[in-house]
């Protein structure tokens, strides 16, 4: 009968001790804190100049300048001097910067006005000035023209409400090279280095001979579907 | 008038005369109590540390909601948040509430034909918002997306590459489609993030409690949650800021994209549309019949994503129709003979 009311007496205090030792561990992990902080150096850092707003390229004004050697010059001031030929296949003594790579529009003068090099000249004869080029491109790029002007093609920046300050819709040379309008593969910036959430490639992106995306792939032996990127 | 307490026994000497009293169980008490009151101490001692300027503040604690509040009330908001993130990052930001305008409501159209990855879009969006670089916030996900599937659990937002785009693959940034029928806000406990009249759901980031139910109800991965205190270089905060937007958050809140909202609400283009390079972005209001938007909306091919989830979004993709005779240039994928 002693002994047992002796460990009835005992047990409480344990319950104690053990609340106690909570209570401290609570208060312990509370003060310290776990510290998740990520040093900034470990990310990498994007540069200012990799996200630059507005256009990336500087279209040619009415009348063009150009920079040869050292100076400024207008195109009459050498074209003038020159007897102009219309040979297609010469290859470039002047302009060597120029890589022509338009498709089939593969001649100067399809574009250039043969008589004033300071203007471009138009199919149905006539010619605009560089600062309207998009009327020469529309020429050609019907589609993308209109979509141009109602605002789903093209960059429009500055201010959507013109009521508050100005818009700016940029014109086709203001981010294509007339000469080679395809845009360049260009490097990504840097991925996100947050957890991973869910599928990192889907059943879409692992070859599948059944699959009707991939099997003319592979049944030509093309070396397609193996782009899942370094990352994997 | 007889008083009844001198006619009784002192309570201390009736405590010390109780037989269940003895100096055993005293000691036993007198150790669990003052080991109790010291883990307590322990545990709030961070307290101590802190002043008005730090996470927890009182007039932050008292502060109403933003519904709730008269000029007065944002004003010494404003001067609390402007003190605040002064003596943080040494700059004195010029922060404003800024409301709506009437007749406006935004909307956002993304070009997916034009799209490549180059995910200038993402940083840029960082660099606005002042989100977190670590650990790193982005409101922007760009998913690169394998041919044949709108379904973005098959996106791959992780990708590293030499070159962007892979020539079998599609772009698909997502960001908050600021719905019309919003899950996010209806799961909010507290009203912590609603709908504004010009469209764009908001978060007072001084009413979240955190508990991250719009996390998991918005079915575009849009918001993203403070884990840990948010750390920015002094150098990179934009002074431009505005309570429901771009102002530093804290520990422990949600945050997600509101259209730039200090931009957009005074008249100016979002600053992911500014840096695209490529022209994929368009935004604008839709209650204006000449805007891009609008005329996208009324005469491209527009889908939403997750239609069937019923929430309307205000963020709209759209494909450009292709010249298939005229694109068969196979060294330039991209843009390489659109007609």
């Amino acid at each position: 009968m002693t002994q047992a009311s002796e460990k009835s007496k005992k047990a409480p205090f344990a319950g104690y001790l053990v609340g106690v030792g909570f209570l401290i561990t609570a208060g312990a992990i509370v003060s310290t804190g776990p510290s998740i902080d990520i040093p900034l150096s470990d990310l990498p850092q994007v540069r200012e100049e990799q996200i630059i707003p507005g256009a990336w390229r500087v279209a040619l004004s009415d009348p063009p300048m150009i920079n040869i050697g050292t100076l400024n010059q207008r195109c009459s001031d050498c074209h003038t001097l020159f007897e102009n030929k219309r040979d297609q296949n010469r290859p470039l003594t002047q302009h060597t910067h120029v890589h022509l790579n338009h498709g089939n529009n593969d001649a100067c003068l399809n574009c250039h006005d043969n008589d004033n090099r300071e203007k471009l000249t138009l199919r149905g004869g006539g010619t605009v000035g560089f600062d309207q080029a998009e009327q020469l491109c529309a020429q050609c790029h019907g589609p993308i023209y209109r979509d141009w002007q109602k605002g789903a093609h093209g960059k429009t920046i500055g201010y959507w409400n013109t009521d508050l300050g100005e818009q700016i819709k940029l014109k086709c040379s203001e981010c294509h090279d007339p000469h080679s309008p395809a845009y360049e593969p260009m490097p990504p910036l840097p991925g996100p280095h947050t957890l991973r959430m869910g599928k990192q490639h889907g059943a879409l992106d692992v070859i599948d001979e059944r699959n009707p995306l991939q099997s003319w792939r592979i049944k030509e032996g093309e070396d397609h579907g193996s782009g899942h990127g370094g990352d994997h | 008038m007889q008083l009844p307490i001198m006619n009784q026994p002192s309570k201390t000497r009736d405590h010390a005369s109780r037989p269940g009293m003895t100096r055993r169980s005293f000691l036993r008490t007198g150790t669990a109590v003052t080991g109790a009151v010291a883990a307590i101490a322990a545990s709030l001692s961070p307290l101590r540390e802190l002043t008005d300027t730090d996470e927890f503040s009182v007039a932050r604690f008292l502060q109403k909601h933003y519904k709730e509040m008269d000029g007065q009330d944002m004003a010494s908001a404003l001067q609390r948040i402007s003190k605040q993130v002064e003596k943080r990052y040494d700059v004195r930001p010029d922060i404003r509430d800024i409301k709506p305008m009437d007749g406006v409501e935004f909307v956002y159209a993304l070009n997916l034909t034009r799209c490549i990855g180059c995910r200038k879009c993402v940083h840029a969006c960082v660099e606005e918002n002042n989100q977190s670089r670590s650990p790193e916030i982005q409101y922007i996900r760009v998913l690169e997306m394998p041919r044949g599937t709108t379904d973005i659990e098959q996106g791959n937002h992780h990708y590293e590459r030499a070159t962007v785009p892979s020539e079998d693959h599609y772009y698909m940034p997502i960001q908050c489609h600021q719905c019309a029928n919003p899950p996010c806000v209806k799961v909010c406990p507290v009203e912590a993030t609603w709908q504004e009249p010009d469209g764009i759901t908001v978060i007072d980031y001084d009413w979240c409690i955190g508990c991250r139910y719009c996390e998991a109800a918005c079915p575009y991965w849009a918001r993203r949650f403070n884990f840990s205190t948010p750390s920015i270089p002094k150098e990179k905060i934009n002074p431009d800021m505005s309570y429901l937007s771009n102002r530093p958050r804290e520990k422990g809140v949600m945050e997600k994209c509101h259209f730039c909202l200090h931009r957009t609400r005074q008249g100016k283009m979002p600053a992911c549309l500014e840096v695209c390079p490529t022209g994929a972005r368009k935004f604008g209001n839709v209650l204006d019949p000449n805007s891009e938007v609008r005329k996208i909306l009324e005469s491209k091919r527009v889908f939403v994503l997750k239609q069937e989830a019923g929430t309307l979004p205000r963020f709209f993709y759209y494909f450009d129709e292709r010249d298939p005779i005229n694109h068969t240039n196979p060294t330039n994928p991209v843009n390489g003979g659109d007609a």
